[in-house]
């Protein structure tokens, strides 16, 4: 299959080598995950129960893809619905995905965000390049979750049996550029504890720890790394989350 | 009791007992619940397989859906629904067969809600 790369073998070398890359700085920390809206599933921006205008950064996306349970491609794309843009796809699918190029943004000492880097930016105090990556699964799966073209930054449920039930542990695996990544941040509960202190991944790549909600779960796992261009921006972020909904016992 | 709904789960995991509104068929049919509230029913008749849409029991003006009705991993199958009275829907000509999977796909021409029911024959 052309769009994705198997996940490869758990042999979990080179991470501890990227991982020597990562920089902590403070820096934007809005996501992109998909959630029920109005029975359908829409796109969200946003962090914690802020909900922002997904809307008008849809052409900030660079890809929407959905799978079906083998993870062959189905068509899928976004379709605006009022504020939101929900998910449109010729056929049921088990996951959908989204990639995100987010740009690049530069903060002033007045704490104000600025859509540029920090050439373009005088008396910028930190700038950055942010790139930002969903995956939601909406069906048991068949088949472990595969590396998704375009998703440099990948959350990884370990195996194929995601708990039904809250306060169930769950292992995932952070995967950056194709490998297991020792110290990304994770976030068990994106949107509803998105203060609690950050996990951290192991050498392994692997964070462990136990489901917060009887319902949406959305983890996000983050990296910063050093940038490719220091005259424009002092890191690169990437964030992934990964969202699944645990159903509630029968009405 | 959580064992038998662990069990459920597995089985639908999105949807699983979101119900709003009966599960029961009303036509002879098989119905499905789609999205926690949509009630596909499929029924065979000797023209092909009808539909009837329903949301939380309140019948869905068929003229007001459109759609079409395929047989898993056989596309060439898909037939168009025709909207026929009240809340029902036509798939002329669509005969499932034993061990084949029917994926019914509705949309609301007013809103652009899609919805996907499946059934196993």
């Amino acid at each position: 299959m052309k769009k994705l790369t198997r996940l490869a073998s758990s042999s979990l070398i080179a991470a501890a080598v990227v991982a020597s890359a990562v920089i902590t700085v403070q820096s934007q920390a809005h996501g992109i995950y998909f959630a029920q809206r109005a029975r359908q599933l829409a796109l969200i921006y946003g962090i914690g129960s802020e909900d922002l205008d997904m809307a008008k950064r849809v052409p900030l996306l660079n890809s929407v893809t959905g799978y079906d349970a083998d993870w062959n491609p189905v068509p899928t794309r976004l379709r605006i619905a009022g504020p939101i843009p929900v998910v449109e796809s010729d056929a049921p699918t088990t996951a959908v995905a989204a990639t995100m190029d987010y740009g690049l943004w530069s903060r002033t000492a007045d704490g104000e965000w600025h859509n540029k880097g920090r050439d373009e930016v005088p008396g910028a105090v930190f700038a950055e390049r942010t790139f930002k990556y969903t995956v939601h699964l909406s069906q048991p799966m068949k088949h472990e979750v595969p590396l998704l073209a375009g998703h440099r930054l990948q959350i990884i449920p370990v195996g194929t049996d995601i708990p039904v039930e809250i306060g169930k542990t769950i292992s995932v695996r952070v995967m950056f550029d194709g490998k297991p990544f020792a110290g990304a941040q994770v976030l068990p509960d994106f949107v509803n504890d998105v203060d609690m202190p950050p996990l951290m991944t192991g050498p392994d790549g692997v964070a462990s720890f136990r489901l917060r909600n009887q319902g949406l779960n959305v983890i996000a796992a983050t990296i910063v790394t050093k940038p490719d261009q220091p005259k424009k921006y002092d890191s690169i972020e990437y964030r992934a989350t990964l969202s699944f909904v645990l159903p509630h016992a029968p009405e | 009791m959580r064992a038998p709904f662990l069990l459920f789960a597995l089985v639908s995991l999105p949807s699983a007992a979101l119900a709003h509104g009966s599960t029961q068929p009303h036509h002879g049919g098989t119905l499905v619940m789609v999205d926690g509230e949509v009630q596909v029913e499929a029924v065979r008749v000797p023209e092909g397989l009808d539909i009837y849409v329903s949301e939380e029991d309140q019948p869905h003006e068929a003229t007001g859906l459109e759609g079409s009705v395929v047989v898993k991993d056989l596309p060439a199958s898909r037939v168009a629904l025709t909207p026929m009275d009240a809340n029902r829907l036509r798939a002329a000509g669509m005969t499932p067969a034993a061990g084949q999977t029917i994926i019914v796909t509705i949309t609301d021409k007013a809103t652009g809600v899609r919805s996907f029911a499946t059934f196993q024959y």
